[in-house]
Parts: C-alpha cells; structure tokens; sequence
C-alpha cells in the first residue's frame, strides 16, 4: 500500500507538483498528463530519486526514506530515458542490475532468462546494447524493471518506442502481474492504459485533477458526444474533438452539452475526456 | 555482496580503455627516460662494481683498491673522488644553516619553530658524523646530479603521473552512470545511491594498481638496468652531496637517516599517500557538483590559485601566508625535491611534508564522507 501525503515539489521557484494526495493498493495505476505536466517527477519522488519540497510518501504506513534499501528492494522502476552500457550485452547487463537488487547469482540468471523470453529478446541476449533498436532497448529496460520481482512498479512512459505487437504484448504483461502489486504508469498515450488500468489519475494544475476508474471517468461525458456532420451548424459551447474522414464527407467527434438532434450519440472513450480536461493543442 | 560489486565496477572501469593506454604510455616514457638518464652512463656502472666488491665507505682499504685498478677514464675520476672526499660537517653546524639562511631572507617566522627544527637537524648532522655517513662514496663527484635526475626529474614525473590518474579515474567513475544516464535505474535498486561507495572503493583500488604498475616499473628498471647500485646503496648524506640552494652550497641533510634506496621508496610511499588524497578530493568534488567540467575546471583552477598564492607571497614578503600556502598537497608534490630534507626554507617544522599528508588524509576523509552525505539527499534529475 503506497500513501502520498501532501507532497508538494519545486525547482528552485518553479513548483511543479502541489499537494498530492493519493493512496494506492494493488492494480493498474494510469498517471496521465500532457509533457511536462509533472508525471516524470511524481515517478521520480516515489523512486526516491527526488525528495519531495513538502509532505511524504509512505510504504505500508512507513516513510520510505527511512526504509531505504528495504523500500527499494520491493521497488522497480523503469525511467523514461533508461540508460545502459554501450558495450555490455543485454544478458551481462541484466545480470549487473541482478547484483545491484542483491538477487543471488543462480536466481538471477533463471529470472533474466524468464523475462528476456517473456519480451522475446532471448534470442538477442548476447548482443550488444549499442547494437539494439529503441524498442528493443525499452523491452530490455522493462526486464530490468521487473528483476526483483518487485511489488511497487514504476513505469515512465514504458511503451514509448514500442510497435503495435509489443505494445499488446507489453500490457498482456503487466495484466498478468497485476493481481498482487501495484504498478504505476505514467503516460500521455491514452489508449495504453483505456482498456488496462483499474484506475485513471489525470494531473492538471500542478496537482491530482481527477483519480477514478475508467468507467467512472468516461461516465461523465456520457449522451455528450456526438458524431455530427461537417456543415452542422453547432451550439457555441459545442467543442470539437476530432475531425475524421469518411465516405459521405468528413465526420465531426463533437462534446456538447445540449442535445444535437439528428445527429449519432457515441461512447465516450477516455481520449474524450482527456482533450475536454487538457485541450487540443495547435 | 559489497565485494563483488567492487569487483564488477573494477572490470567495469578496465574496460575504459584509455585508463590502460594512459598507464602504459607513462611506464615507457618513465623507462624512456630512466634509459637515457641513466642507463648509459658509464661511471654509476663502474662505482657498481668497485663497491660490490670494496664496500661503500671510503677507508684506506678501498682507496688502495681504487689504486690499484686498470687504467682508464673511469679510474682516473674514482681515484680523484677517492681522495677529495672530506667530512664538510667540521666547521658547519644547523644553527649555521639557519643563521645564514635567515640572514639572506628576512623572514617573519615562528623563530622558536624554527630554532626547534634546526636543533633536531644538529643530532641528525651529529648523527652523520658518527656513522661516517659521509664517506659514503655513492656517485662520487656525480652524486648531486644523480640526485636531481632521480628526484628533482624522474620521481616528480612519476607523481604527476600518478596524481592526473587519481584525479581522472575518481572524476570518471563518480560521473559514468550520470553519462551513461543509468544514474536513475541504479538509485532505484536496492543498493542504490551506495553505487558511490563501492564506486570510490574501486577507483581507489585502481589507483593503487595503476601506482604499482606506473612507479613500481620505473623502480624496478631503475633498480635492475641502470646500475645505480652504489648510489643506492649509500648514504644520500654524502660529503659528496652538497646543495647549491639559493643562498649557499649545504651538505645534503636529511630528517632520518636515508640511503639513496630508502629515499626512493619513500618517495614512492609519499607519492601514493598524495594519490590517494588527490583521489579522493576529486571523488568528494565529483560527489558534490553536477557536471564532469565543473569538476575539471574547480580542480584546475584551485591548482592554479595555490600556486598564483604562493608565487604572490613569496613576491612580497608574506612569509607567514606563504609558510600557510604550502600546506596543501599540490605544493607539496610540486616540492617533490624537497622531500625528507629539513635544510629548506619552506618547512618551519621538521618533517613538514609528511605532516601536510597526514593532515590532508584527515581533510580527505571528511570530505570524502561529507560527499557521500550529501549524494544521498541529492535530487538526481540529469
Ligand atoms: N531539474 C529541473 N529543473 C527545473 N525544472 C525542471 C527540472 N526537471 C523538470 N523540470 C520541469 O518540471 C516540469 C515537469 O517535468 P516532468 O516531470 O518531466 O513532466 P512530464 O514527465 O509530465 O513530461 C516541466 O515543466 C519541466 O520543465
Ligand atoms: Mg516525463
């Protein structure tokens, strides 16, 4: 159980995160926000790689700067821009994490090999880093990760770089790992986490602007959108989300408020309340 | 499972291949330079020889031995030395060493300090007579110059070698994970930021290794192909040694009694001891500041203001912040020559240069362990 109290995070003057209170049990966590919201720097305080301005962050009703070792032997984090030796191959890589997270040799060698299967880098094991694409690098990255077999996971923006099958794969992943931990990530690719995550936390204004489940989030723009015809003439509080083409000219995804007669109700998706919450951005 | 990591980081840095290419470069030039200096010259060669078989001490014994050897060059010169060595120590006391020195340059000094330190180099010069260290015949009339090709040039190259690879190895390692931006993936393990620790474990330990590498070969080429046997082997209180310091020639004195092979080793010692203080102030700075350059550029400018201060105060007569401005280590391994000497004017205690190290060890450890403090309650946000 990870307890957020108050915490608040400043550069110099500069506050990016303002009091921040979340608790968080064992599922799939979504932090969604637009860049440089503060998402990277909510991972990096839980991570212990910040300490926070004001308030703290508990571990099962422990500060976790006082646990130390013993906070961050349950805790796996994967930054947004991991980094790693040029000239190690994953394996020996992997294999130096191991030694970091204290995890005996003969452990560690099974785990990498477990999980370098599970992300299908096993045949690429004994390669050199310097010679992996972007998303076989993030695949590796994630093995770190999930070395210690951690109940806290941390994942900043985990499937960037990833293509369409390792993204399905990547979220079978974390699907089957979810039951027991809590595994935090952080996002502004919204489909990630529509169909994943238990629960949505959208930052806004420095600070926790909604934390809900999906359902319960896409609710509140239930019989608001609308699929409407480009020559529709649209009520002045009308908000156009997107614009798609289609056979009989081009089709308007559209929140409104008021009804819109003639026109086709849709579900709304979490993308929909993302752009209602953050905007369109020109 | 500290160990281990130690050992991983140690295989982790050897593959940093200009550490390696770096070492080897110093051992040949150091070989280089041993060859040409020393290795072929003929006369240390021939007082090899003529002391393996007469002893070093100049007794009648060994005067008629010279005499009675093969003519040629080297001869002439030995029989010359053999007879022109007297004991310099009759009519020059420590208190005539000071009282001239002071004469020359008007000093504002601990005069008690001082008359202390020279009271302790008057039973050292007693000493020397006693023990008939100054017949020593070491290098002969050679003698001083040997002296300054091995201590003044060859040793002082040695130890700035070794400290720009203390200084660099430390700035390195403490920077690497921040480079290769796996700083943030490494706090977040379980041993987390204690990466720094086995990390200046490490560096340190190629210190040593490098210092073993660098300065044992030199001395071991010195010790086997450039025949400084005899040299070696005597007192480097010689009659045969006399100092031309800035003021008037001196008998070379030394605070312990020093054989020219004990004065190599502990410079060697001495050496180290400042490799691994400069190591660890680097380590300590590297700890504290954000970028490798800012490192580079505090440590390279502190290098120059110790000197640009000394140079001030010596320029205007400032002799009590003068005296304060040699007690750092970079002064102390630019004086490399003045080492285990208590005839110079730079030291007002005796054995000065060893005090400095001691209390920079001190001053090392603390900063060492200040730095580790305080990269455990740094925001890591490269
Ligand atoms: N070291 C830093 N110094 C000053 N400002 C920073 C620093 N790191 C991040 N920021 C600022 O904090 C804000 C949040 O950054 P970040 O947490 O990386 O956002 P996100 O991950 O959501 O894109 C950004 O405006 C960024 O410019
Ligand atoms: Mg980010």
């Amino acid at each position: 159980m990870l307890r957020i109290e108050h915490v608040s995070k400043r550069y110099g003057k500069k506050e990016v995160l303002k009091d921040i209170n979340l608790e968080i049990g064992p599922g799939i966590y979504g932090i969604i926000a637009p860049n440089g919201a503060g998402k990277t720097t909510l991972m990096k305080l839980i991570a212990t790689l910040l300490f926070p301005t004001e308030g703290s962050i508990y571990w099962n009703e422990q500060e976790i700067l006082s646990l130390g070792a013993e906070y961050r032997s349950i805790l796996g984090y994967m930054p947004q821009k991991p980094g790693y030796y040029r000239n190690y191959t994953a394996f020996d890589f992997l294999s130096y994490i191991a030694v970091l997270q204290g995890i005996p040799h003969d452990a560690a060698e099974e785990k990498i090999r477990t999980l370098l299967t599970r992300v299908n880098l096993d045949p690429d094991d004994r390669k050199k880093l310097k010679n992996y694409s972007g998303g076989m690098l993030q695949r590796a990255a994630i093995v770190q990760a999930l070395l210690n077999d951690p109940k806290l996971i941390l994942l900043d923006e985990p499937t960037a770089g990833l293509d369409p099958g390792e993204r399905v794969n990547f979220r079978n992943m974390l699907h089957e790992m979810s039951s027991d931990r809590i595994i935090l990530l952080s996002t502004h690719i919204v489909s990630d986490i529509e169909t994943l995550a238990d629960r949505v936390i959208f930052l806004k204004d420095q600070t926790v602007y909604v934390n809900d489940t999906p359902a319960n989030i896409r609710s509140i723009l239930d019989g608001k959108i609308y699929a409407v015809p480009q020559d529709y003439l649209l009520p002045h509080n009308a908000k156009v989300l997107e614009e798609q083409p289609s056979d009989n000219g081009t089709i308007l995804r559209v929140c409104s408020n008021k009804p819109l007669p003639g026109c086709k109700l849709l579900k709304p998706t979490l993308e929909d309340v993302y752009l209602m919450i953050y905007g369109i951005r020109k | 499972m500290t160990g281990k990591l130690v050992i991983l980081r140690i295989r982790h840095l050897l593959q940093a291949k200009f550490f390696l290419f770096y070492a080897i470069a110093c051992l040949l030039l150091n070989v280089y330079i041993a060859d040409i200096t020393f290795a072929n010259q003929t006369y240390p060669k021939y007082l090899a020889d003529f002391t393996r078989d007469n002893g070093i001490e100049i007794t009648e014994k060994s005067i008629a031995a010279g005499e009675s050897l093969e003519d040629s060059l080297q001869k002439n010169v030995l029989v010359s030395d053999l007879y022109s060595i007297s004991n310099p120590w009759e009519e020059v006391t420590a208190k005539d060493i000071y009282s001239q020195l002071s004469d020359l340059v008007p000093m504002i000094r601990n005069q008690k300090l001082m008359e202390q330190k020279y009271a302790k180099l008057q039973d050292r010069i007693d000493q020397i007579q006693n023990q008939k260290e100054y017949l020593h015949l070491s290098c002969g009339s050679y003698t001083s110059d040997i002296y300054d090709s091995l201590f003044s040039m060859l040793m002082r190259l040695v130890t700035l070698e070794i400290l720009l690879y203390a200084s660099g190895i430390a700035i390195w390692t403490a920077y690497e994970d921040r480079q290769a931006c796996t700083e943030q993936s490494i706090a977040a393990t379980k041993t987390g930021r204690n990466i720094q620790k086995t990390g200046y474990i490490a560096s340190l330990i190629l210190v040593f290794a490098t210092w073993i590498f660098i300065a044992g070969g030199t001395f071991l080429y010195l010790c086997i192909y450039c025949h400084l046997d005899s040299f070696l082997r005597s007192s480097l209180s010689t009659g045969f040694h006399i100092r031309f310091s800035s003021v008037m020639p001196i008998p070379f004195v030394s605070w312990i009694p020093l054989t020219g092979m004990h004065a190599l080793q502990i410079h060697l010692l001495l050496q180290f001891v400042l490799a691994c203080i400069f190591h660890g102030i680097s380590y300590a700075l590297s700890l504290r500041q954000n970028s490798s350059l800012q490192t580079l550029m505090t440590l390279f400018s502190s290098v120059l203001l110790l000197f640009l201060a000394a140079y001030v105060f010596v320029r205007t007569d400032l002799f009590a912040l003068f005296e304060l401005s040699v007690w750092n280590p970079v002064m102390t391994a630019y004086l490399e020559y003045m080492w285990f000497t208590d005839m110079d004017l730079y030291s007002v205690i005796p054995m000065q240069e060893t005090w400095i190290c001691i209390v920079w060890i001190i001053i090392t450890i603390v900063m060492v362990l200040t730095g580790l403090k305080i990269y455990f309650r740094k925001d890591l946000n490269a």
